[in-house]
């Protein structure tokens, strides 16, 4: 059984105007996505900026409200009050999401008594725990927020989303912000803590090598819906859909000798306000046909790993199946 | 420069040090009045950025990429900024550190062009886009209204700017960021400078848009001769671009190379450990492995220790590291590096070592 069952979800929200202020139009951040995850697994998701990955994360926690759909967390639905324990998010900005008027040991202090997670007696002890865990010094406990570093405060928001011991830990961009160097150290945080606690991690990133390393399996979004999953395992081998495909050709290799042609994807994101009514990807993609336009595909799964949502790879017209 | 017709390749590696210098930066010194105290951001920084090349500036956060651009372009807030008294940033024999605000002016834009690193904070979003390049050309050109605008939307174009004529009279928050960086590119090449600087030009956009704005520099720079200081953390980036690399770790320049060398045989120990803290791809791909990390931290501005400012962190660091501050030593021309033990010992010979 899955831990986690995303179905159907959607997630837009209203844009007001005009002079009576109604509700003009809306942005439709998160379109019809459907997915699961077992238990112990990590999957990433990946997309460019605005396609949806972080109201998405949001939504499966419960931080906005479902416009559609079904989130699942070992077959309770997540808007279950009893589960916000179980399932914890950290924050796309380091920065803003601490109390800056707190010090790491009361903001952990508060967290777990609210929750009631240790018996009172033994909150600081825990708190100590929890910081060594994430490899902060003891001497944190007293320091504010603007004390510490980048990394230093990406750690204590991990130490603050553990607190609660969950099972399920969706990151947004944990480590987007910070040096590479810092970002190593997250990284090989997160992967030990993976292993002695067995957590369930949903990776948003829009880093490709990041999500390559650290992840078991991938899901790819544009403009709001999934256009792809498959396996981490050698996805330069294994990827079908054309955006996929010119995400990895996008990404800039680290090697100074390898140096190809870089590869343009032409054109720009259409407005979630105003998506197109076939395939999201139609107006950059290099193979469109004429059904892209008006039809959506649909996500259909090929072999156990992987499924795609693109007509040229499901259902290739016979004629000229082989590509250009 | 020639004609070439193969501009989208990137091109690779020229042995630059056979061109024309265009601007030399010499012991670069840049430190600032604050309430603690005077805080020296960049400390001693050397480089020359040759005709037509793109020489990328990398290292940490607060490293002082920025502060060494905003140097050059005499950006900093005079009031509280210091510069070293050897230092010297030559634009052909004029010290950009000696101009006046005025000749400043004549230099921005007209002959070093800059990109930064916020592009929305860049852009007034209360005026029209057409109506922020009228404005560069008004001060750097003598074409009348119509004039203008016919140049301001050729500008547009250049960039691949789509609907470029709808765009003009279009106002920031309607462009997307890929566009927005656009605009800022066309702004820095209206008058056709000898030097763009781009700090962090693609750090807020996506790496579909991101090739898009990488592809459109190198053209520019293949078609226009341009140089191109080119400011990032980002190593991808680096090595997709530049032809030689200035490594900066807390406020000095530690290694200096061509790009190749600098990826498969770096000289600094913190090059070397900055390169092999990235996740690799594809075949190399470093798959649930433990990352090698930099362990401690960046001194801060206020406790710059005695010696090696990376001996804290330095796997190979020595009592020598710690009594004594390396110099910069090279081997080649254009490679230098400063370590008393460098990695790669064809890499550097100590020159001056005892000096
Ligand atoms: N609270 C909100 N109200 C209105 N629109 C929103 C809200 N949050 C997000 N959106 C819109 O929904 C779309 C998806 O945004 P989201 O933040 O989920 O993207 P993302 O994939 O996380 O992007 P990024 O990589 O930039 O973080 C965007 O068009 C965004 O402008
Ligand atoms: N006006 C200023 N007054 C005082 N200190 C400053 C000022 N500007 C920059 N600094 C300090 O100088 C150091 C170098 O900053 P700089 O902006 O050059 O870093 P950077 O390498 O560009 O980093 P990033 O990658 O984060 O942009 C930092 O410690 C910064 O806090
Ligand atoms: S469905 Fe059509 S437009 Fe969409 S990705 Fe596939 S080929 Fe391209
Ligand atoms: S001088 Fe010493 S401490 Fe500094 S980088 Fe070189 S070996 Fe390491
Ligand atoms: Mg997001
Ligand atoms: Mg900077």
């Amino acid at each position: 059984m899955s831990l986690l069952e995303v179905r159907n979800l959607e997630k837009s929200f209203p844009i007001k105007g005009g002079l009576l202020n109604r509700t003009v139009a809306s942005v439709q951040a998160v379109r019809d996505v459907t997915f699961s995850v077992d238990s112990g697994e990590t999957v990433g998701i990946i997309g460019e900026s605005g396609c949806g990955k972080s109201t998405l994360g949001k939504t499966i926690v419960g931080l906005y409200p479902a416009t559609s759909g079904t989130v699942h967390f070992e077959d309770i639905l997540t808007s279950d009050a009893k589960l916000h324990r179980q399932m914890q998010f950290i924050f796309q900005d380091p920065y803003s999401s601490l109390n800056p008027r707190m010090t790491a040991g009361q903001m952990l202090s508060e967290v777990i008594r609210f929750h009631d997670i240790v018996p009172p007696a033994q909150t600081t002890s825990y708190v100590h725990e929890l910081l060594a865990m994430v490899q902060l010094g003891s001497d944190a406990q007293y320091r504010y927020p603007h004390e510490f570093s980048g990394g230093q405060r990406q750690r204590l928001n991990i130490a603050r989303a553990l607190a609660v011991k969950p099972r399920l830990l969706i990151a947004d961009e944990p480590v987007s912000a910070l040096d590479v160097s810092v970002q190593a150290q997250i990284l090989n945080l997160l992967m030990d803590l993976r292993e002695q606690l067995g957590l369930t991690i949903l990776f948003i990133s829009h880093d490709l090598k990041v999500v390559e390393h650290f992840c078991d399996r991938m899901i790819v979004m544009y403009l709001g819906k999934v256009v792809e999953q498959l396996s981490c395992e050698d996805i330069y081998r294994d990827a079908k859909h054309p955006y996929t495909k010119a995400l990895l050709k996008s990404n800039p290799i680290n090697d100074p000798d390898d140096r190809g042609d870089l590869f343009i994807l032409e054109g720009e994101v259409p407005s979630p306000r105003d998506p197109p009514p076939g395939c999201p990807f139609v107006s950059r993609c290099e193979i469109a046909e004429d059904r892209c336009r008006t039809n959506p595909p649909s996500l259909v799964q090929l072999g156990d790993q992987q499924q795609v949502s693109c007509w040229a790879v499901t259902s290739p017209a016979t004629a000229n199946a082989s590509e250009g | 420069m020639t004609d070439s017709d193969t501009p989208t390749q990137t091109p690779t590696a020229a042995p630059a040090t056979s061109g024309r210098v265009v601007l030399s930066v010499r012991n670069l010194s840049t430190s600032f009045r604050t309430d603690h105290g005077l805080a020296t951001a960049v400390t001693d920084v050397s480089f020359d950025l040759y005709a037509g090349e793109a020489l990328g500036i990398v290292g940490e956060s607060g490293c002082g990429k920025s502060v060494t651009s905003k140097s050059i372009m005499r950006l900093l807030p005079e009031h509280n900024t210091r510069y070293g008294s050897n230092s010297e940033v030559l634009l052909g024999s004029d010290n950009l550190l000696k101009h006046t605000a005025r000749q400043m002016q004549e230099v921005r834009g007209n002959r070093i062009g800059m990109i930064f690193q916020e592009p929305m904070t860049a852009l007034n979003p209360v005026f029209t886009i057409g109506w922020q390049i009228d404005e560069a050309l008004k001060l750097h050109t003598s074409l009348d209204r119509h004039q203008r605008r016919q140049k301001g939307i050729e500008m547009l174009k250049m960039v691949d700017m789509p609907s470029a004529e709808r765009r003009y009279d279009e106002y920031p928050h309607q462009l997307s960021g890929g566009m927005r960086q656009r605009v800022l590119i066309a702004m820095a090449l209206c008058c056709e400078p000898e030097i763009l600087i781009a700090d962090e030009p693609t750090t807020a956009l996506d790496v579909t848009i991101q090739a898009q704005i990488l592809k459109l520099m190198n053209e520019l720079r293949a078609r226009t001769g341009t140089a191109v200081l080119l400011i990032t953390h980002d190593l991808g980036v680096v090595a997709q671009t530049c032809d030689r690399v200035v490594v900066m770790y807390a406020g000095q320049v530690v290694e200096t190379a061509g790009v190749s060398d600098l990826f498969h045989r770096p000289a600094h120990p913190y090059t070397s450990a900055l390169l092999k803290s990235i996740p690799q791809s594809g075949a190399r791909r470093t798959k649930g492995e433990r990352l090698p990390t930099i362990d401690g931290l960046v001194p801060g501005l206020f406790e710059m220790p005695t010696g090696c400012r990376f001996a804290d962190r330095c796997e190979f660091c020595e009592q020598k590291c710690r009594d004594e501050q390396p110099g910069v030593t090279s081997a080649q021309p254009d490679r230098n590096v400063r370590c008393h033990f460098p990695l790669n010992p064809d890499a550097s010979r100590s020159t001056h070592e005892s000096a």
